[in-house]
């Protein structure tokens, strides 16, 4: 870590490549599972933004987080502890009270079941366009626990 | 003005500028553990074996302190450059305190927290706290001097890299980075084509011409006043405010060693 921090690579915005994505949708067991929808969005940015943007210093650090999944998943490195950690990321986005479509459904008794996937999203070369998304690593179905879902997987 | 006098001045430019770097950094990382995100998401139980023997530092109560002794030890720093004590033990421990909660806060998140700003200032602080310590003169400049080496490669080699890719001097580039949603880019910012080629072709000019930095003191001058501007672009673009505050201490070295290589060949 000292190396890296002592002698950084810059090589800053080189090549255009995929973009990681990580994704998350939970659903009512007993219907199909629900559409899938990104956990991390940009923060909205004013002027005081330019000197102090903790919101944006988390976002960025989140999604690195998300980049380093996505190499590990391609060079077939060990992502055991990174899967960890994006399974806590994914399951504190479900907590958001805004989180999915079906929140708001919730009927008394339902179980829920819920899953996250990481993806590489191409960028579009044109305006106007959307680029493809390929999944690179799809989540065992958990279930869903009131106030437990940071418990990640069992 | 003789090299000493134009390394001091230098120094304590870096020095203040890197204070209010840590300022910042520290009062962030105060707020984010407020917000709660980054504890529950790099969890301690799940990265204690991975930490080693550093578990010791990475413990929660450690962690909690870090923000605090960012301000403080930052303070300090900028304390220490207003009452220009020179050379200063007080200074090379407040600098090297604060290069050591980086290293702390890299180890707990597994990487950098903000890419390579967090390396360019963990380089500013670690040559502060040299340049700032009594020891031999050659050795403090020597270590002002590898800030401006870093800071030339920064641009030279980020640089370099696009101007090997083909999409850099056509504009497709930078129109696919504006594009990543990571970014937030403005919806206001004007991405004509005609633009984005000025604009990539201006980034390619600008980080390739950057040893022309060290030609004289006024080119060194004028070449951090135009990367001023350019940082202070990709913060309004990208939201890369950390890289400005940190490419902002790191500039005053490039006059330093722009000067002593006059010197040299005068």
């Amino acid at each position: 870590m000292l190396l890296r921090l002592l002698f950084p690579s810059w090589a800053f915005f080189d090549a255009v490549t995929d973009v990681p994505r990580l994704e998350v949708r939970s659903w009512p067991t007993r219907v199909a599972p629900d559409v899938w929808w990104p956990v991390l969005t940009a923060p909205a940015r004013g002027v005081r933004h330019l000197l102090y943007n903790p919101e944006g210093t988390e976002h960025l650090a989140l999604q690195a987080l998300v980049d380093r999944f996505a190499v590990e998943c391609e060079t077939g490195d060990n992502h055991t502890v990174t899967a960890a950690l994006l399974t806590r990321l994914a399951a504190r986005a479900l907590e958001a009270p805004d989180h999915g479509p079906h929140t708001a459904n919730r009927v008394a008794g339902d179980t829920w079941s819920w899953q996250w996937r990481v993806g590489a999203a191409s960028t579009p070369r044109e305006a106007d366009t959307v680029g493809d998304f390929r999944v690179l690593y799809e989540s065992d179905v958990m279930a869903l626990c009131p106030g437990q879902a940071h418990t990640g997987p069992r | 003005m003789n090299n000493d006098a134009v390394f001091e001045d230098a120094v304590r430019m870096v020095q203040c500028l890197a204070a209010v770097a840590m300022f910042v950094v520290g009062l962030e990382w105060q707020a984010l553990q407020r917000r709660g995100t980054l504890n529950a998401v790099w969890s301690a139980d799940l990265l204690r074996e991975e930490w080693g023997w550093r578990r010791v530092l990475m413990a929660p109560a450690t962690t909690r302190v870090i923000p605090l002794m960012q301000l403080l030890l930052a303070a300090v720093l900028l304390l220490a450059a207003w009452l220009e004590v020179r050379p200063s033990t007080v200074s090379a421990v407040a600098a090297g305190g604060l290069a050591a909660t980086l290293w702390h806060t890299a180890v707990r998140v597994r990487s950098t927290m903000n890419g390579g700003s967090d390396g360019m200032l963990f380089v500013v602080l670690l040559a502060l706290a040299v340049a700032t310590v009594p020891v031999a003169q050659a050795l403090r400049h020597g270590a002002l001097l590898f800030v401006a080496a870093q800071l030339v490669m920064s641009y030279l080699r980020a640089g370099w890299v696009k101007a090997r890719e083909h999409d850099w001097w056509t504009g497709h580039a930078l129109r696919s980075f504006l594009s990543i949603p990571a970014y937030g880019v403005p919806r206001w910012l004007p991405q004509a084509p005609v633009l984005l080629r000025t604009a990539s072709f201006g980034v390619l000019l600008f980080e390739l011409a950057a040893p022309v930095a060290l030609v004289s003191p006024a080119a060194a001058v004028a070449y951090a006043a135009v990367a001023w501007c350019f940082h202070f672009a990709t913060a309004v673009v990208f939201g890369l405010n950390r890289f400005l505050l940190a490419w902002s201490a790191a500039l005053p070295s490039l006059w330093f060693a722009a000067h002593l290589l006059q010197a040299r060949r005068h």
